[in-house]
């Protein structure tokens, strides 16, 4: 059963009781709530996940709650607790959909099984796309774009590469969009499902896309990666290809991962594997369009020859 | 929204194993004469690209970057035991250059690094 399909007031009291279970990255994951308003909120951006029985093992227990009896009614501030602790300050309550996703990604953060990188993860025809940057750098926004466009979801935040052999599994989970990037993906998919707008700080925005129901509906489905594609958005520049060394490469991923020093030998052979088997570029682009076009054209070359196309430097 | 203050990313410290200073107490003809192996290399992981040698030491947990110089001396070492001068003459035979002082040096001072972080050490 997905969850945009439980009528409103049974979902609000499992929420409220025994808790809603959701499966994400191969984790179970038990979410509380008595905040009514994030209710609506969780079941908007995940309408299609489907529902895990109702027994089972939960990995991690989530409770989200007010700060304090007196919060829930005055200077409403809301707390998640992860197994009873709270890794994250109070937040307004406004924001607390946000203390949501920050406890889902802290969950799968907490993976040892697997080498976490900071870096969105999409699939097209078998083949997947890894793309590592820090944060504010237009990954995201090019993986919504991706998305938008017939391409799975992997992930948007945490790839997650499994070192038994060598996959990425996917965490089809809402794509956070910051800033400028929302009136960018607002105007590129004006059919998309968006999330309200939090905002966190002046000037600072926060609006999630609704993953494809294609992308939650294969969860499942490991994907073999092909491509390491770094991106970086600078509005207006022309778009530019250029290729990435071995080593270069290496010390991309290993900045870019959540675990690397906790998974040891391990990460490092699942690390040193992904660089061999993966050609791997730099993208700098300025508009969407462009983007996508270069993703296309990269993922046609590493069809046709996975480890030797190298892209020539290719300007709009 | 607050951190969540797990990221490891602040130990990552990846060495280059550069030559650096040379610290000796003994005569250069006893360096020069003094075998050197690698330690436990059977369980090093180790990539080579771009003409740059990136060691994963199990036992410290700590990833290495060595450049040209020192990913040859590496290699060799991962052949067999070597002294200074085995290992200075099958560096100039690769660059197909005369052996010198200058590069017995180097080879020392890659030696004394690799002997810091646990890499290689003298026999004895």
């Amino acid at each position: 059963m997905r969850l945009g399909s439980v009528p409103e007031p049974v979902l609000r009291a499992q929420f409220r009781a025994a808790g809603v279970r959701m499966r994400l990255a191969g984790l179970c994951l038990n979410l509380r709530t008595d905040v009514p308003a994030v209710i609506g909120q969780i079941v908007q951006m995940y309408e299609d996940l489907p529902l895990e029985a109702g027994v089972g093992i939960d990995d991690y227990r989530l409770r989200l709650t007010y700060a304090s009896p007196l919060r829930r009614f005055v200077g409403r501030r809301t707390q998640i607790y992860i197994e009873g602790e709270a890794p994250f300050f109070p937040t307004p309550h406004r924001l607390a959909y946000l203390l949501v996703e920050a406890a889902l990604n802290w969950c799968i953060r907490q993976t040892v099984s697997n080498v976490i990188l900071h870096a969105a993860t999409v699939e097209r025809e078998g083949l997947a796309v890894i793309l590592p940057a820090p944060s504010s750098s237009g990954k995201s926004t090019l993986c919504a774009a991706l998305v938008t466009r017939g391409w799975r979801l992997l992930s948007d935040e945490h790839a997650v590469l499994r070192p038994a052999d060598g996959r990425l599994q996917p965490i089809a989970r809402p794509i956070s969009l910051k800033n400028e990037s929302i009136g960018l993906i607002r105007q590129w998919a004006p059919d998309g499902h968006f999330s309200p707008a939090f905002s966190w700080a002046i000037g600072e925005d926060i609006v999630y896309l609704r993953p494809p129901a294609d992308s939650i509906a294969r969860a499942t489905e490991t994907a073999r990666p092909a491509l390491i594609v770094a991106p970086a958005y600078r509005a207006g520049a022309p778009v530019t290809l250029q290729p990435l060394g071995k080593s270069e490469t290496f010390r991309l991923l290993v900045d870019n991962c959540m675990n690397y020093h906790t998974t040891q030998r391990c990460g490092f052979d699942a690390i040193a594997g992904l660089v061999d088997s993966c050609a791997a570029w730099r993208l700098s682009y300025g508009t969407l369009e462009q983007a996508v076009d270069a993703m296309e054209a990269l993922l046609a070359r590493a069809r046709m020859d996975p480890m030797t196309s190298r892209p020539t430097i290719t300007t709009a | 929204m607050p951190p969540a203050n797990t990221r490891g990313g602040d130990q990552k410290g990846f060495p280059s194993i550069a030559p650096a200073c040379h610290v000796s107490c003994v005569s250069e003809q006893t360096i020069d004469s003094q075998t050197w192996r690698l330690l436990e290399p059977a369980g090093l992981a180790w990539r080579c690209w771009d003409d740059e040698y990136i060691v994963f030491h199990p036992w410290s947990g700590m990833t290495h970057y060595l450049d040209a110089t020192a990913g040859a001396v590496f290699e060799l070492l991962l052949d067999h035991a070597a002294t200074v001068h085995d290992l200075a003459t099958a560096l100039a035979g690769l660059a197909d250059t005369p052996a010198t002082d200058n590069l017995s040096t180097v080879v020392q001072q890659v030696l004394h690094r690799f002997d810091a972080v646990g890499l290689a050490e003298p026999m004895p």
